[in-house]
């Protein structure tokens, strides 16, 4: 049998060579941090600073790394330690991942690897294995199709609060599938590059309605007459968050298609809807809203501001996928337009694979057999562990 | 630059026009030693001697305001007794305040407030219902702002957003320009060169010299173990600034769990420059669970500090999810971060 980090070395390698016209430099790279994950032993190398695109592209054949990193700060020393460096500024970045998202069974396939005697289950009953009782699980999470475009609509959703309400013109934002997951999106050159970490911890609440009481203080937690509360309650039309509630308000509770919103209709609506339902039902759906429209980013990515994050056009170790720049979302299929590698077949020993997907073929499911599969699907398992290279391609 | 007029610059004299206007005066210190002038220095001392100002320095007076702010800053940093600046800075800018709210003209409102503020203000005019906003700055600026204002009311997830400007009522403003006015009187005597003053006003001097002393600090055995949010509140009560509610909450919690007595607590509150033995003590015993609903708080988890904008999270926290885990799993060592 191969060694599986081996296999994947060379894979990576081959290519980086064969694509090396595809890699371009994140902007400014010499004023940040780079760092890269190695196949084995599997270590993260940091505190590198690469002068060009070129220098970047030696290391990346070079090396071969499972993943590679730059940092979202700029620095005036990227290879100083951490404290040694002045800090310039960061792009803002987010991270859109299934992970984070309201749990859904057609989103991702759950896989369960016994640590102890490697057998593999699809459903982990007791946090315990159950061929042998221990209880050190690895979990493997295979994104599905609908998982992605679920995650697809959140990043849309992020971007356009980012134009509408932060003011940041479109041409500095940009969106990458994350190779794995889901999605990032990163704002470069805007007036927000100087923001600290407690601007940024705003930001996130902004977005993720964190501590969100505007509301409570204004509509919720008065003894408004219903007559007036029809008069005041916000309409679809209004600035920001509030706007955006009334709107799936109208929608989604009301039950209207909001095409040209008449403000006197709005309030007879509303009117009537307040007189037939309690307080307590209005309560419910508002909060409700509220959860269903807040924005998951995850919180840690944003915040921090020395942050490493991929880097755009490389593979990404643990799905032999690329993180990928988007340029029209609404045409970008991460299974399809984030493949790196060939159709060729390869021989591979799979341990456990489910049905899945990728680049419009099915595959699977396999369980403890010896398939020849396209070089793309057999990384792919490879890397989530799931299989072994019989032969090199 | 004449929309100003004289008494603006009463209410306000610490706006960059008063130091013109008394410099056309051309006096020096010892000319307050003279008798015409004892308006001035009755003035002065009710400035000097106030922990709050008296109703008397909230009615304008031509003739001896603005000589008697710029006095006492003279005065203050002669003393250099900083806890007194920031109290003068604090009262200053609470009759500020009033003026600002009480303000008829708007235009000289917003000139105020985009002088003191330094920011672009862009006046709107906007309605949600029953709320009105009068006032924009850009959101970084707000951030900037607000910062030291910790009530979730000042987050921006409860501000109205549009286009990079946060929608703001006309009190709001003015809450973040007091804030402004107090950095900016207590940054101006702080930088200030430490002056020499004449003997027959050294008396003044020794009125601030002998206001009493706030008793001092918290003298805990384990502060370098306390987290990260803890120490950040402990260190603005060392440095005499004001708690927001919250944090006046949390840390009351952390110290009573940490077994620190109601007296001990109250004391170290003393040094706030809006402390009011009283309301400090009852505030404490209440959280103490010793009146009103007999409940006793409990110390709030790192979720809800950070909903609060008082976590500052740092490596040393490693995963806690709560502030009083933070010395447990310190001490036994075992908590190594993965890489």
């Amino acid at each position: 049998m191969i060694e599986k980090n081996n296999f994947l070395k060379k894979a990576f390698r081959r290519y980086y060579y064969e694509n090396i016209n595809k890699i371009y430099a994140p902007q400014r790279l010499s004023e940040r941090e780079i760092g890269y994950l190695t196949f084995y032993p599997e270590k993260m190398i940091r505190h590198i600073t690469l002068k060009n695109e070129g220098e970047l592209k030696a290391l990346l054949i070079h090396e071969a790394p499972k993943s590679v990193y730059y940092s979202t700060a700029y620095y005036d020393d990227p290879s100083a330690p951490i404290n040694a460096r002045i800090w310039k500024g960061a792009d803002l970045v987010f991270d859109i991942d299934l992970d984070h998202l309201p749990f859904k069974e057609t989103n991702m396939i759950f896989i369960y690897i016994c640590n102890n005697c490697n057998s593999i289950f699809t459903n982990l009953d007791n946090k315990k294995c159950s061929s042998c009782g221990s209880e050190k699980i690895s979990t493997i999470s295979i994104p599905t199709k609908e998982g992605l475009e679920y995650a697809k609509d959140e990043i849309i959703r992020l971007m356009n609060i980012l134009i509408e309400d932060f003011g940041i013109s479109k041409d500095k934002i940009k969106i990458y599938f994350s190779g794995k997951r889901g999605y990032h999106l990163t704002v470069e050159n805007s007036f927000y590059e100087d923001s600290d970490q407690h601007f940024r911890l705003e930001l996130s609440d902004y977005l993720t309605l964190n501590g969100f009481k505007l509301l409570t203080t204004t509509i919720l937690n008065r003894n408004i007459p219903i007559n007036e509360l029809s008069q005041i309650f916000p309409l679809p039309y209004e600035k920001g968050w509030i706007g955006r509630i009334s709107k799936s308000f109208f929608e989604n509770v009301i039950g209207i298609k909001l095409e040209s919103p008449n403000d006197a209709y709005l309030r007879t609506l509303l009117q009537k809807y307040f007189s037939t339902v309690p307080y307590k039902e209005l309560k419910l759906s508002l909060e409700k809203i509220i959860d269903e429209i807040k924005i998951r980013i995850d919180v840690n990515v944003t915040t921090d501001i020395h942050r490493i994050f991929r880097m755009p056009e490389t593979l990404h170790g643990e799905t032999g996928l690329l993180k990928k720049r988007i340029s029209n979302i609404d045409h970008f299929y991460p299974l399809v337009d984030a493949i790196a590698f060939s159709q060729e077949p390869i021989k591979v020993y799979v341990s456990y694979a489910p049905k899945f997907e990728l680049n419009e073929q099915i595959f699977g499911p396999y369980k403890k057999e010896e398939v020849l599969l396209p070089e793309m699907a057999a990384i792919f398992l490879i890397c989530m562990g799931l299989a072994k290279p019989l032969e090199f391609p | 630059m004449q929309i100003l007029g004289e008494e603006d610059l009463i209410k306000y004299p610490f706006l960059e026009e008063t130091k013109q206007y008394i410099a056309k005066l051309g006096l020096t210190l010892d000319d307050f030693t003279s008798n015409e002038f004892e308006k001035v220095i009755r003035r002065c001392e009710l400035r000097l001697m106030s922990s709050r100002y008296p109703p008397e320095l909230y009615n304008l007076d031509k003739d001896t305001d603005l000589l008697s702010f710029m006095l006492a800053v003279i005065i203050i940093k002669a003393s250099q007794r900083e806890d007194v600046i920031t109290k003068f800075a604090f009262n200053e800018a609470r009759r500020a305040e009033f003026f600002l709210k009480t303000e008829r003209n708007k235009n000289i409102l917003t000139y105020i407030l985009k002088r003191l503020l330094n920011i672009n203000v862009y006046e709107v005019d906007y309605a949600i219902g029953n709320e009105y906003y009068e006032y924009a700055i850009h959101v970084k600026d707000y951030v900037k702002l607000s910062s030291s204002l910790k009530s979730v009311h000042w987050k921006i997830v409860n501000k109205i957003i549009s286009n990079g400007l946060v929608y703001l009522k006309r009190q709001e403003l003015i809450r973040l320009a007091r804030d402004k006015i107090f950095q900016e009187i207590f940054k101006r005597i702080k930088d200030a060169p430490t002056p020499i003053v004449p003997q027959k006003l050294q008396y003044l001097v020794d009125i601030v010299r002998n206001r009493p002393i706030p008793k001092k600090l918290y003298e805990g055995s384990t502060l370098t173990e306390d987290p990260p949010c803890a120490k950040q509140i402990l260190d603005k009560i060392k440095s005499g600034k004001n708690l927001s509610h919250y944090e006046r909450f949390f840390i009351t919690t952390f110290l009573l769990k940490k077994g620190k007595s109601i007296e001990e607590i109250v004391n170290l509150f003393s040094s706030s420059p809006d402390f009011n033995e009283k309301i400090a003590k009852y505030q404490v015993e209440h959280i103490a669970g010793l009146r009103g609903g007999r409940k006793k708080y409990n110390v709030p988890d790192c979720k809800t500090l950070f909903s609060q904008g008082l976590c500052y999270k740092d490596d040393s926290c490693d995963n806690i999810s709560h502030p009083l885990n933070y010395k447990l799993k310190k001490s036994d060592g075992s908590h190594d971060r993965k890489k």
